[in-house]
């Protein structure tokens, strides 16, 4: 072993160095910002621009998260796509069922608008539907879609028809276009 | 009584008839199977909590109905001659459309440990939580046979296509 090995062994790095001289700074400096936004009552959220950013660049392979209570399968997102809160619905209340064996998952989805729609004409006691609400109820934009998976995962999809190409291969997006159409 | 009968049969008799159906593989079995379930019901002491309770028990109870008359010496001398297991999906009227008769009947033709969380699962909609009490087995357990379930609905299906293609 030669002496200048040794010596170079007892001196620090230059990269620890450079971390020991600013680290400390900026831990300091981020601590501070972060119980200062929390004596605000503000939540780590990022900002809606920041976060389009990250979900563009959400890998293409199928990974899990969790937002919320529902489980959010990466992949299945698209602008016409958006995450839901799960209902846990039964086959007797959805408009539409898929059952795939093979695959390890049950579909089961809902058009929104029928749903909101008698809700409020309830409220307002109304018996007849004018001509644009029809035409409105008619375009059907929005399906409420529940992904029930054979590990124990219930993932829950909401979805805007208008968004939706109608040669889509997505399994949610086409998934939403034939309960609009079964009904 | 009478209306306690009454009330059973509208709210669970073509469910637990389904069930039934896809362990015995013949309709006038099922009946019987299901008819059973209720006597028993009324007859036996049971501490039932709620309506959740009293369906989760009369699906266990019609399950092991079925599995002891499968098991009796005299069925397995006997072959049921009006209805054949390959036809036996057209027999389950389920109360929605499915579009794949082939896949429900591998699944009917799955060995009961898998059949039935299977069928439950996704034919009866019912969540894993739900089946480990009405199978009283463990969460894993059913998650468990419901991985190896499918494989095995799958190399049926696949054996099923090689044995058509000429």
């Amino acid at each position: 072993m030669s002496i200048q090995e040794v010596r170079g062994a007892k001196e620090t790095p230059a990269y620890q160095k450079k971390e020991k001289a600013g680290g400390g700074e900026e831990f300091q400096k981020s601590l501070l910002q972060n119980l200062r936004s929390r004596e605000r009552g503000e939540e780590t959220a990022a900002d809606p621009a920041q976060e389009e950013n990250r979900a563009k660049e959400l890998p293409k392979t199928p990974g899990i998260g969790v937002t919320g209570s529902a489980r959010v399968n990466a992949a299945m997102l698209t602008e016409a796509v958006q995450t839901a809160k799960v209902r846990h619905m039964r086959y007797e209340e959805s408009d539409h069922i898929e059952i795939a064996v093979t695959r390890g998952y049950t579909l089961k989805g809902k058009r929104l608008d029928d749903a909101e729609n008698f809700a409020r004409e309830q409220a307002e006691n109304m018996t007849h539907m004018s001509e644009d609400k029809e035409a409105n109820r008619q375009r059907g934009s929005r399906v409420y879609v529940e992904v029930k998976y054979d590990d124990g995962r219930t993932e829950a999809y909401r979805v805007n028809i208008e968004q939706v190409s109608r040669d889509t291969t997505h399994i949610i997006e086409r998934f939403a276009l034939e309960t609009v159409q079964e009904m | 009584m009478e209306q306690e009968w009454s009330y059973l049969a509208e709210e669970y008799r073509a469910m637990l008839y389904r069930i039934a159906f896809s362990n015995m593989k013949n309709r006038a079995d099922a009946e019987d199977a299901v008819q059973e379930a209720f006597l028993r019901y009324m007859k036996e002491e049971k501490p039932i909590r709620n309506k959740e309770h009293e369906k989760a028990w009369l699906i266990r109870t019609t399950i092991h109905i079925c599995l002891d008359i499968l098991k009796s010496g005299w069925y397995q001398r006997t072959v049921p001659w009006d209805e054949s297991s390959m036809s036996a999906a057209k027999n389950i009227y389920l109360p929605y459309q499915i579009r794949d008769d082939l896949t429900l009947e591998a699944v009917l033709r799955l060995p009961t440990h898998y059949r039935n969380p299977i069928y439950l699962f996704y034919y009866e909609d019912y969540s894993i939580h739900e089946i480990a009490g009405i199978l009283n087995e463990k969460e894993g357990t059913i998650k468990t046979r419901l991985r190896r379930g499918r494989e095995e609905v799958k190399k049926l299906l696949t054996e099923e296509s090689t044995e058509r293609r000429p």
